[in-house]
């Protein structure tokens, strides 16, 4: 019975790989390109997904099957090692062994069911290994889970402690911004293993997530994050930080209607006061970017000049009304507008401009 | 402001231009000049950079990249074959303005500043009462490079203010990279629900077509939705990828963000347009939309915009002119960037100077000609390719290239894919060819 059971599988398994590499076009006639790593765990997915069914097995030959099929993973495992390491004796720059060694264990794991050690090579199952393997799963296939179970059996193997919330913290500062999905999965795992009573911490760790978003260009996303903290932890002492990256994050990712239909909201909320000139100069930029809103951009420039005059974000404003007088032909206020600004602040970009058009006006006679 | 001795003086010359060209009269009013009867009209010139014509719905693209634009078209006049004088934005923009191929106004390179001895033509509008205005967000369309001269308000800076003061992170920004049409379209809206100066001259550049390709949501998904491969967009024009050219599909990838940026650039433009409608500047203004040179997409083995085939020279031009006899339609003519400056100043009865080497298309405008140009001229000396010279008829396209001549024939080989020798030159070729040494007498002065 087990004899047969063995070929049974060994015949799927040669299905299988049939299948995929009936897949490749020409395959007879090139020569053999291996793909990526990913790319193979990637076109293979919805292959393995496929359950392998057997009818009319007892619970002792399922069981039987099972480890007979770790077994043979392994074997596979071990012979893709071997060449990943011929491969990387003969050329140093191959630096994908693991990569590669990664591939059938993840196949065969899932969200639920995390990738076990002993599917690898013998020799793979050493904590320094198996932590090497924990950052393939991480940085090449972003697979965090994955990664955080290896890492645990690595622990495992020495008898270290092993904490998910450590891991998971440390991973996303290895992916980073260049891996800004992956790391944000990482803090969004982290936050489960946050014990209940750190409320703090919570808060701290959906900021980091805000901060790759931005950081990696995802404003949308930023914002996302920015909301959930300044209306889900409304009483945290950081909540007006959280307003304020919120609409931060609308101003970049260009949604003025979002900005302009809650920022009033947030400059007459207590929480938001120290924020209050960067949201009046967000609001300043969302109002400019329609076109019908003339008054109440003038009417905001004098509240913000009247309020925070004294602040280096009015400067670019005292520039664009500059701008508007000489438009107007006013000529003796775009002068005042603009020495102001360059008495005011002298070292910024807006007074060196301030600068070049006050000697412009000069230039012409209009002083 | 004009004073009113000058403006008597410049009246007078207007009555003349405007009979010599049929305009029924030309006078002052009140404090304000006028032309044919009623109050100069305003221009607006708008520049879009980086447009090849042949991804323009309007001249036969298949993807619906340009909807304003086409409508635009639709109502005004479009030249369907319109050439730059070169394959970039400083020496293309010299010409535009000041009449003069780039040789002859210098910007022909980073390091090349436009000369400060040509008029241009914010120069000449001016003398005439206009105040003219700019807005822009290019790095090398600046005042720095001379770009500003004769303006009175030349605004390249207030993009990049607002864009660093929205910079959170203190990164330095990139302009390549950043959104920045919308903010040219604040500042100018800004500055036009301001002015009180009439007549005006109100050029526009829109920069985000210009290479990096990283269009914004939805634009960068709107083409090529379902790629998977490395290419971003960015680093375009540094190599590995300005002259290795990536696999079919990353190429295809390439084509696909630059015509999100296109798509992008075109609702830009037809937000100013119709804020322009809005406020019924479109009826007393000559309006002139064009793009200032192509792009190529490894035609000829490269990126960017360097060299002179035709991906990198045929650009769109648009005019919408009040009180025109021939109000829309097609042009299939032959021009020039060179022609837009005296086309502009004929149109305004206002004297064309004789530095302008360019012909003015105020005959094709008004519908009394068929032709202006027999032939164009463009020239590239950037640096990032060979030094070459073009002219080019509707047929042809004769070179010269490192000393060497040679020649395309266009009703065969629209992609200039093979090159002729002079050996196999035709009648036509041989003489377009005597025509562009001609040219390069004039023109180039021996290395």
């Amino acid at each position: 019975m087990e004899s047969q059971l063995k070929q049974a599988t060994s015949k799927r398994m040669r299905a299988m790989a049939d299948e995929v590499f009936a897949a490749q076009p020409d395959s007879q006639n090139k020569s053999m390109q291996i793909a990526p790593a990913k790319r193979l765990y990637e076109s293979s997915t919805q292959l393995f997904s496929k359950p392998i069914t057997i009818p009319n097995l007892t619970q002792a030959e399922r069981r039987f099957l099972a480890t007979y099929y770790d077994l043979r993973l392994r074997g596979y495992s071990t012979a893709l090692a071997k060449a990943g390491q011929a491969l990387a004796v003969a050329e140093p720059a191959f630096k994908g062994t693991y990569d590669y060694v990664m591939v059938l264990p993840l196949l065969h794991a899932s969200d639920k069911q995390p990738v076990k050690a002993d599917v690898l090579p013998r020799w793979m199952q050493r904590s320094v290994h198996l932590d090497l393997c924990s950052d393939s799963c991480l940085l090449h296939f972003g697979m965090p889970y994955q990664a955080m179970e290896l890492a645990r059996q690595s622990a495992a193997t020495e008898d270290r402690p092993f904490s998910e919330l450590a891991f998971y913290r440390s991973a996303s500062q290895k992916c980073g911004v260049p891996l800004s999905h992956v790391a944000v999965e990482c803090l969004t795992k982290a936050l489960e293993f946050v014990p209940p009573d750190h409320g703090d911490q919570v808060v701290a760790l959906k900021f980091e997530i805000v901060q790759l978003w931005l950081d990696s260009g995802n404003h949308a996303l930023a914002a996302g994050q920015a909301r959930d903290i300044y209306q889900g932890h409304a009483s945290h002492a950081e909540s007006g930080k959280a307003g304020w990256l919120y609409f931060y994050a609308l101003s970049r990712s260009n949604n003025t209607d979002a900005i302009l239909a809650g920022i009033d909201a947030a400059l007459s909320d207590h929480r938001c006061e120290i924020y209050r000139p960067k949201l009046m100069y967000v609001k300043w930029w969302a109002l400019r970017r329609k076109r019908d809103q003339v008054a109440r951009v003038a009417a905001l420039e004098h509240e913000l000049l009247k309020d925070y005059g004294d602040d280096p974000m009015v400067a670019p404003i005292l520039l664009s009304q500059a701008t508007d007088c000489l438009a107007q032909q006013d000529y003796s206020k775009a002068t005042g507008v603009l020495e102001e600004l360059v008495e005011k602040f002298p070292e910024t970009k807006a007074a060196d401009q301030a600068r070049r058009m006050l000697e412009k006006l000069r230039k012409i006679g209009n002083l | 402001m004009i004073c009113y001795t000058l403006r008597c003086v410049i009246t007078a010359a207007l009555s003349c231009v405007s009979i010599a060209i049929g305009v029924p009269d030309t006078e002052t009013t009140g404090t304000s000049l006028t032309h044919m009867g009623r109050p100069y009209p305003n221009v607006i010139l708008i520049t879009i950079s980086s447009l090849r014509a042949d991804h323009v719905g309007c001249l036969g693209y298949e993807r619906d990249t340009t909807p304003h634009l086409d409508a635009f078209a639709k109502e005004n006049l479009l030249f369907s074959n319109a050439y730059a004088v070169s394959s970039w934005m400083m020496p293309a923009h010299g010409t535009v303005f000041t009449g003069l191929y780039p040789s002859g106004h210098g910007a022909t390179h980073v390091d090349k500043d436009l000369s400060v001895h040509p008029q241009t033509l914010a120069e000449i509008l001016k003398d005439y009462g206009y105040y003219c205005a700019a807005f822009c967000c290019n790095p090398r369309l600046d005042t720095e490079h001379g770009f500003g001269q004769g303006f009175d308000f030349y605004d390249d800076f207030s993009v990049r203010l607002i864009l660093e003061s929205l910079e959170l992170s203190g990164k330095e920004v990139n302009i390549d990279q950043s959104r920045t049409n919308p903010l040219v379209n604040d500042a100018a809206v800004r500055w036009l629900q301001c002015n009180r100066h009439r007549p005006f001259f109100l050029f526009l550049h829109y920069y985000d077509t210009h290479w990096d390709y990283v269009p914004a949501k939805p634009y960068g998904t709107e083409y090529d939705a379902d790629y998977k491969g490395p290419i971003d967009g960015t680093n375009i024009a540094r190599e590995p990828l300005f002259s290795n050219p990536p696999a079919e599909e990353d190429i295809r990838h390439i084509v696909a963000l630059y015509d999100g940026e296109v798509r992008q650039t075109d609702d830009d433009l037809g937000e100013m347009l119709s804020f322009l409608d809005d406020c019924g500047l479109m009826e007393d203004s000559l309006v002139v939309v064009m793009g200032d040179h192509g792009e190529q997409f490894y035609e000829h083995g490269h990126t960017s915009h360097h060299g002179i085939f035709d991906e990198l020279l045929h650009v769109p031009v648009m005019v919408s002119a009040p009180k025109l006899s021939q109000k829309c339609g097609r042009i299939e003519s032959l021009i020039s960037q060179i022609d837009v400056m005296p086309t502009i100043l004929e149109y305004l009865a206002i004297p064309i100077p004789t530095q302008c080497e360019g012909r003015s298309l105020v005959p094709l405008l008004m519908g009394n000609s068929q032709a202006v140009n027999e032939y164009v001229f463009a020239e590239y000396t950037g640096g990032a390719a060979p030094n070459a010279y073009i002219i080019r008829s509707l047929q042809h396209k004769c070179v010269v290239a490192e000393g060497v001549t040679f020649a395309y024939d266009l009703t065969k080989d629209l992609g200039e894919q093979r090159k002729l020798s002079r050996s196999a030159f035709t009648d036509q070729m041989l003489s377009l060819s005597d025509r562009l040494d001609a040219w390069l007498k004039q023109h180039v002065k021996p290395q």
